[in-house]
C-alpha cells in the first residue's frame, strides 16, 4: 500500500516538475519598463506639425492589434520597413498584430479582460471590438481634446467638425480616433448597363422605385432567363418616401417638413406602405421578381450568374459600380439613386488606445501618422514598392499577384484618402466620397437610440412577428390585401403599441434635450 | 467453435444484411465523393450547373489557391503533427498515471482524488483566468507548449481510464507483488499491457482533440511560426467570407478576387485539412480492433 502511494506521488512529482520546467522557459516580460510621462514632449499645439524632433523622445515599442486578412509571408519584412520609417518620425517601433476577422473579437476580449498591456487596436461602433461596451468595461483610454490637439492635430483637421459628435460615447467623452471614409448612405437601383443601352432607358427619369416598372416589363418580355428584379433576404427594402426622414437604422421616422419632428409609428408606416406592398405583389405575380426571393439567403449568389437586370444597393459609395461589376458576373452596371443621402457616422471604423498602454501619447502620435502620412499609410496597406506593388504613375499602383503582402484592409489602417488608387478606381473617387460625405443630410434623429430596457420582451415578440411577415411582404410573395392587416394585428398583440409609446416618449425627451 | 462461425447464414437474411451495410457505406461515401468532385470543379460551372458528381469543367484552381504558399502549409502541418504526436503520447501517459492510483482501492486517498478530478469536470475557471494563468504566470505565450499543455489532462478521459482500470482484478496485482514486483513494474508490465483497448480509445480521442484544436492557438499564438493547420483554415475561411460578403471589402481587393472560387476552395480545404486523418485512421484502426480483441479475452 505504501508503495502504491509512492508511485502515485512520484508521478505527480514528475508532472509538477515538468510544468515548472516548462514555465521557466520564458523570460519575464515585466522587466522591460519605460517611463513615458517623464519625458513627454513640451511642444505646444500649433498648426505646424506638432510632432517633435524624434531625438528628444525616448524610444518606445508600441503594439497594434487589428483585424485583417492573412497578410502573407512578408508581414515581418513590411513591419521592419515600417519601423525604420516610424522611428525616424516619432522614435517608436510598432509591433503589428494582424488577426483574422473571426479571431479578432474573442482574442481582444480575452486580452482586455486579462489586463494584458497593449497600445493600439482597431475598433468600431457596432462591429468588432464594439465601442460602447468596451468603454463601459473601462478598457479604452479617453482621448481628451487637449491630447488630440497636442498629438494628433493634423489628423483631427481631416475630419469635419459636424461629424465629430459621432465619436462621443454615452458619457459625452471621446475614446477613439475615427478612420475617415465613406460616411453616407444612399439607396440606389443597380441596373445592368447592357440593358440600359439596349432598351435606351433614360436613367434620369427614375426618381422612385415605381419608375422602373416599365423597364422591368421590357426585360421580362424580351430577355429570356434574365430576372428583371433580383431580391433575397438580405436585399429587400426597395421602398423609399422622399417626404420622410427614415433612413435604415434610424430609430424614428418623421416628416421632412415637420418642424415638430413628430415620430411616425411603425404601424402608421406600414399602412402608408400598402401601395408599395401591392406593387411588389403585382411585380411578383408578373414574374419580375425571382420566385425564391423570400427564401434566398444572399443576393450575391444570384447576381454572380450575371442574370439579374435590376437590384438594390443600400450604400452607393462612389466607385462602387466597379465592385458591383464583380458581383454581377462581370457585367457593367449603373447606379440610379432613389433616395436622399444620409449621414451614417464616422465611428464605424476607428483606432482606440488601451487603458493598459504604457505610452498613450506616442500611440496617439502614431494614429496621427497613420491618418496623415501618405508614405506610412501606403506602406502598411500595400507593402513595399517594387516588391509588393508596382507604380503605374503618381496616383495608380498595380499589386503584384501572390507577392507575400496583401492585407486588403485599407480602411483599417487610416484615412483612406491618402491611398494610391488601384484597378478601375476613378481618379476622383476620393474627392467624390468626401463631397458625398459633406453633402449628406444629417437627420435630427442621428445619434438617438431607444433604451430598450423596459420593453425588452415586446421587442423580442415583435421581432418574431417581423420575421414571419416582413420578407414575404417586401418581396411581394404574399398578397397585402389580407396579409398586411394580419401583420398589423399580430404586431399589436405582440406589444408594438407599447414600444411606440416608449419610443415617442424617449424621442421627445431627446428633442427637448437638444432644444428642438 | 470454428464450425459454428463458418456455418453460412440463411441466404435471404444474408442478402438483407449485405444490402443494409452497403447502403450505410454509400450514405457515408457519397457525400465525400461529392466533396472531392466539387473541389475539382471550376467555380463558373458550379454557379451555373450546381453541384455534380462528374465535374463539367475540371479545374485545379481551388487547390492552387489553397496550396498557394506551400511553406505556410508545411509549417502548419508540421505544427499540427508535432502537437498531435507529442501531445497524444504525453497525455496518454499522464492520464494513465493519474487514473491508476484513483482506481486502486488500497490507495487511501483514491476517493478524494477522484472527487478532485471530477470537480474540475463540472466547474472550471473560465477563459480569462485560464488566459491569465497561461500568459502571466506560466509565460507560455507564443510557445508551442501552449498548444500541448492545456489538453494534456482531460478529466473526462481520466475518468474513462479510471473506470476501465477499476475492473482490473486485485489478485493480479497481489500475485505480482508476492513475486516481488515493484509498483512501477506492475504498472508498466501488467496494467498498461492489459489496458490496450482503453489506451487505444483514449489515444483516438486525444489525437482528435489535438488535431482539431484551434482555440488555444487563437489565444496564445501570435507568431506565424506556430500556427496550426486548423487556425490557418479558420483564417483563410474568414478571408473568403469577408471578401465574398462584406460591403467593407475594398473594391480593388474584391477585383483581385473577382474569380475567386469560394465554393470549391472550401471543399478543397476540407480535404487538405481532414485528409491525413482519414488516411491515417485505417492504419490506426488495425490496432484499435486488436486492442478490443485483447481486452475481450482478458477474463
Amino acid at each position: 500500500m505504501k508503495k502504491g502511494k509512492k508511485a502515485y506521488l512520484s508521478s505527480v512529482a514528475i508532472m509538477l516538475l515538468s510544468m515548472t520546467v516548462l514555465a521557466g522557459c520564458k523570460s519575464d516580460p515585466a522587466s522591460e519598463t519605460t517611463s513615458p510621462k517623464a519625458t513627454t514632449p513640451t511642444t505646444t499645439a500649433s498648426t505646424t506639425p506638432a510632432t517633435p524632433a524624434p531625438s528628444t523622445l525616448p524610444e518606445v515599442k508600441l503594439t497594434f492589434y487589428y483585424p485583417s486578412n492573412p497578410p502573407g509571408k512578408d508581414q515581418a519584412l513590411v513591419n521592419e520597413e515600417i519601423n525604420k520609417y516610424v522611428k525616424s518620425k516619432i522614435n517608436a517601433t510598432i509591433d503589428l498584430k494582424p488577426l483574422s476577422f473571426d479571431e479578432y473579437d474573442p482574442k481582444m476580449n480575452t486580452i482586455m479582460a486579462s489586463g494584458e498591456a497593449f497600445d493600439l487596436a482597431w475598433g468600431s461602433k457596432y462591429w468588432l471590438l464594439s465601442y460602447q461596451p468596451n468603454i463601459d468595461k473601462g478598457a479604452l483610454l479617453e482621448l481628451t481634446d487637449a491630447m488630440i490637439s497636442k498629438y494628433a492635430p493634423e489628423a483631427r483637421k481631416n475630419i469635419p467638425d459636424k461629424f465629430w459628435p459621432d465619436m462621443k460615447a454615452t458619457d459625452g467623452k471621446v475614446y477613439g480616433f475615427p478612420v475617415y471614409q465613406i460616411a453616407a448612405k444612399t439607396k440606389s437601383l443597380v441596373i445592368q448597363k447592357q440593358f440600359v443601352d439596349k432598351y435606351k432607358l433614360d436613367v434620369n427619369s427614375i426618381k422612385t422605385y415605381k419608375d422602373i416598372e416599365p423597364f422591368l416589363k421590357t426585360i421580362k418580355d424580351n430577355e429570356k432567363d434574365v430576372i428583371p428584379f433580383g431580391m433575397a433576404q438580405n436585399s429587400w427594402g426597395l421602398y423609399t418616401d422622399p417626404n420622410l426622414v427614415a433612413a435604415d437604422g434610424l430609430a424614428v421616422a418623421y416628416k421632412k417638413d415637420d418642424k415638430t419632428y413628430t415620430s411616425i409609428t411603425k404601424i402608421q408606416q406600414l399602412q402608408n406602405k400598402k401601395d408599395f406592398f401591392t406593387t411588389m405583389h403585382n411585380w411578383s405575380k408578373a414574374g419580375y421578381i425571382n420566385e425564391d426571393a423570400p427564401l434566398l439567403k444572399n443576393i450575391v449568389d444570384l447576381k454572380k450568374k450575371g442574370k439579374v437586370a435590376v437590384s438594390l444597393e443600400f450604400t452607393t459609395k462612389p466607385g462602387g459600380e466597379v465592385d458591383e461589376m464583380v458581383n454581377n458576373g462581370g457585367n457593367a452596371v449603373v447606379y440610379v439613386p432613389i433616395s436622399d443621402s444620409y449621414f451614417t457616422g464616422v465611428a464605424s471604423a476607428m483606432q482606440v488606445i488601451s487603458k493598459t498602454s504604457k505610452n498613450p501619447e506616442r500611440a496617439l502620435m502614431f494614429i496621427n501618422l497613420l491618418n496623415t502620412d501618405k508614405v506610412l499609410y501606403n506602406l502598411i496597406s500595400n507593402g513595399m514598392e517594387g516588391k509588393h506593388y508596382t507604380k503605374k504613375d503618381d496616383k495608380y499602383i498595380e499589386p503584384i499577384k501572390d507577392s507575400g503582402y496583401a492585407p486588403n484592409v485599407d480602411w483599417v489602417f487610416g484615412n483612406q484618402f491618402n491611398a494610391y488608387l488601384k484597378g478601375a478606381q476613378t481618379p476622383d473617387v476620393w474627392a467624390k466620397t468626401i463631397q458625398l460625405n459633406e453633402s449628406a443630410m444629417v437627420p435630427v434623429s442621428y445619434g438617438f437610440d431607444v433604451n430598450r430596457d423596459s420593453i425588452k420582451s415586446e421587442v423580442a415578440n415583435v421581432t418574431a412577428v417581423d420575421n414571419e411577415f416582413q420578407v414575404a411582404l417586401e418581396t411581394g410573395a404574399v398578397d397585402p390585401a389580407d396579409q398586411l392587416q394580419k401583420y398589423i394585428d399580430k404586431l399589436k398583440a405582440a406589444g408594438q403599441d407599447k414600444i411606440d409609446a416608449e419610443t415617442t416618449k424617449q424621442w421627445q425627451a431627446f428633442l427637448k434635450a437638444k432644444g428642438l | 467453435m470454428e464450425l459454428a462461425l463458418a456455418k453460412p447464414v440463411k441466404s435471404a437474411s444474408n442478402w438483407y444484411i449485405h444490402l443494409f451495410f452497403t447502403l450505410i457505406c454509400l450514405f457515408m461515401i457519397i457525400p465525400f465523393v461529392l466533396v472531392i468532385a466539387v473541389s475539382l470543379t471550376s467555380e463558373n460551372s458550379l454557379l451555373h450547373d450546381g453541384y455534380r458528381f462528374i465535374p463539367k469543367e475540371l479545374s485545379l484552381e481551388a487547390y492552387r489557391i489553397v496550396l498557394k504558399s506551400p511553406e505556410i502549409w508545411l509549417k502548419s502541418y508540421g505544427v499540427t503533427i508535432a502537437i498531435t504526436v507529442v501531445g497524444t503520447a504525453t497525455s496518454l501517459l499522464f492520464t494513465t498515471l493519474t487514473a491508476y492510483p484513483m482506481s486502486r482501492r488500497d490507495f487511501r486517498y483514491h476517493r478524494p482524488l477522484t472527487f478532485y478530478i471530477f470537480f474540475t469536470l463540472l466547474f472550471n475557471g473560465g477563459t480569462i483566468p485560464f488566459y491569465i494563468l497561461m500568459t502571466q504566470y506560466l509565460h507560455l505565450k507564443n510557445s508551442i507548449l501552449a498548444l500541448i499543455i492545456p489538453l494534456l489532462m482531460n478529466p473526462f478521459n481520466i475518468i474513462i481510464m479510471k473506470s476501465y482500470l477499476d475492473k482490473m482484478s486485485v489478485e493480479i496485482i497481489e500475485s505480482a507483488k508476492i513475486d516481488g514486483s515493484s509498483e512501477f513494474r506492475i504498472f508498466y508490465r501488467i496494467i498498461l499491457p492489459l489496458s490496450t483497448p482503453a489506451l487505444a480509445t483514449l489515444s483516438l480521442f486525444i489525437s482528435f482533440a489535438y488535431w482539431n484544436d484551434w482555440f488555444n492557438a487563437l489565444l496564445f499564438i501570435d507568431d506565424n511560426k506556430y500556427v496550426p493547420l486548423q487556425l490557418l483554415l479558420v483564417r483563410i475561411l474568414s478571408q473568403i467570407e469577408f471578401l465574398a460578403n462584406s460591403p467593407l471589402a475594398e473594391t480593388a481587393s474584391k477585383l483581385q478576387f473577382a474569380n475567386f472560387p469560394t465554393l470549391s476552395v472550401r471543399m478543397a480545404m476540407a480535404l487538405v485539412a481532414g485528409g491525413p486523418m482519414m488516411v491515417m485512421f485505417p492504419f490506426f484502426q488495425k490496432y484499435f480492433i486488436k486492442g478490443i480483441t485483447v481486452g475481450s479475452l482478458k477474463n
